[in-house]
């Protein structure tokens, strides 16, 4: 391959559909992690809020396009068990998962970036 | 697009990849351009260099045929103009004697005068005979063995010369001594200049005249010189005039290297005046700064 075919495949490689399509996993990664952590049992000792009815961990969603991607909930109750109220103590889910998964999703989108250069 | 959302997390892509790709996509463009326009001066090149390569193969075969030609002719016997004697000289005549003696040649000694050897068997172009005594072959024949000269290339084993050996004293050539030979050894000699109080001696020796200090010296003939002479000026031969208060001793002098001077030196001197006491102030006199408008002053 010439420099001048290399740099004919560098002009035709298409990135922005790459990043949507790696962002989307990773976002997809965080939001799993995130409805396994709301599945645990009342009545137990727990960090994360209670598995009561299943609506919390229904409301989690994701949403990505090539430059971001958003793992979040249209429940209120989300917002209440992340921040806490004059009643209930903050519970953090969304925080502790994202510190613990954002390193493992900024890897996995900028290997698949890497792959889809070396395959151009 | 997270409008729906109450609480969630973003994930921001900072893409500097793309922007990177982009300009490394000129950039190859580029080189791919610069590679081709390399590629055509080289063919140029190529072409130019196969066609002088190919003259001047051509010549070097033309001057190795001609050279194997050469070779094959027969070259004529050289008439024996050599001087040389035909037999190989003798281990005195390769290293002559400190000291000039007598060798006696005959059947028996003699109390006859010692002549000079004959011209005949190994003629000496170098030195010819006086005219006024033609050499007599006589039975008894003395050889005179002078010492050789200070050449250790070629030494000359037997001298006709009528003159008696003479003894020679070898010195280092002097700066000065335009026909010294060039030395073929490296020396290193010091030359020391003594400031005395008295008068200067009238006569001084050829080697410490100096010379006239408008027009410096040219380099001698067939001297070496060391390269760090040539690029730095050079320094006067003639010494400064003494100090009054110099005593007696070695206040400078010159060093010589390989029959160059190279350098001079001081140190007696600078130490001398080094050690005089100090005669001016060391510290900061206040008395001689500009007063101030309404500074009181004296009292």
């Amino acid at each position: 391959m010439s420099i001048a075919d290399l740099a004919r495949r560098l002009g035709r490689l298409d990135l922005a559909e790459v990043r949507h399509t790696a962002l989307a996993a990773a976002a997809d990664t965080i939001a799993g992690q995130v409805r396994a952590a709301l599945s645990q049992p009342p009545g137990t000792d727990h960090d994360f809020p209670w598995h009561r009815t299943g609506a919390l961990a229904d409301s989690i969603g994701v949403s990505a396009d090539a430059n971001e991607a958003v793992v979040g909930s249209t429940s209120e109750v989300a917002h209440y068990q992340e921040f806490g109220t004059a009643t209930v103590p903050p519970r953090p889910f969304f925080a502790a998962i994202a510190a613990a998964g954002a390193e493992a999703a900024a890897e996995s989108v900028g290997a698949a970036i890497a792959d889809a250069i070396r395959s151009a | 697009m997270d409008d729906a959302y109450t609480i969630g997390i973003r994930l921001a892509l900072d893409d500097g990849v793309s922007a990177g790709i982009t300009a490394i996509s000129g950039d190859l463009a580029m080189l791919d351009r610069a590679i081709a326009a390399t590629i055509g001066s080289l063919s140029r090149l190529t072409a130019i260099g196969g066609d002088a390569t190919h003259a001047a193969a051509a010549e070097l075969q033309r001057f190795a045929r001609q050279s194997e030609q050469l070779v094959r002719v027969p070259q004529p016997p050289a008439a024996d103009t050599s001087p040389a004697p035909a037999q190989p000289p003798r281990a005195t005549d390769v290293f002559p004697p400190a000291k000039a003696f007598m060798t006696t040649t005959g059947a028996a000694p003699t109390t006859a005068t010692p002549q000079r050897a004959p011209a005949t068997p190994p003629p000496l172009p170098a030195v010819a005979a006086p005219p006024t005594a033609p050499p007599k072959l006589t039975a008894p024949v003395v050889r005179i063995l002078a010492p050789a000269p200070p050449t250790a290339s070629s030494p000359i084993p037997v001298s006709t010369s009528p003159a008696p050996p003479a003894l020679t004293v070898f010195a280092p050539p002097r700066p000065h001594d335009r026909s010294a030979p060039p030395a073929t050894a490296p020396s290193v000699e010091v030359q020391q200049h003594f400031v005395t109080n008295q008068a200067p001696a009238a006569a001084l020796p050829p080697t410490s005249a100096p010379p006239a200090a408008s027009a410096p010296a040219a380099p001698i003939a067939g001297v070496p010189i060391a390269p760090s002479v040539l690029m730095e000026p050079r320094m006067p031969s003639v010494a400064p005039p003494p100090s009054p208060q110099a005593a007696t001793g070695p206040s400078h002098g010159d060093v010589y290297l390989d029959g160059m001077r190279v350098g001079r030196w001081m140190s007696d001197n600078l130490a001398r005046e080094a050690a005089r006491p100090q005669a001016g102030g060391t510290a900061f006199d206040p008395r001689i700064t500009p007063a101030w408008p309404g500074t009181l002053q004296g009292n």
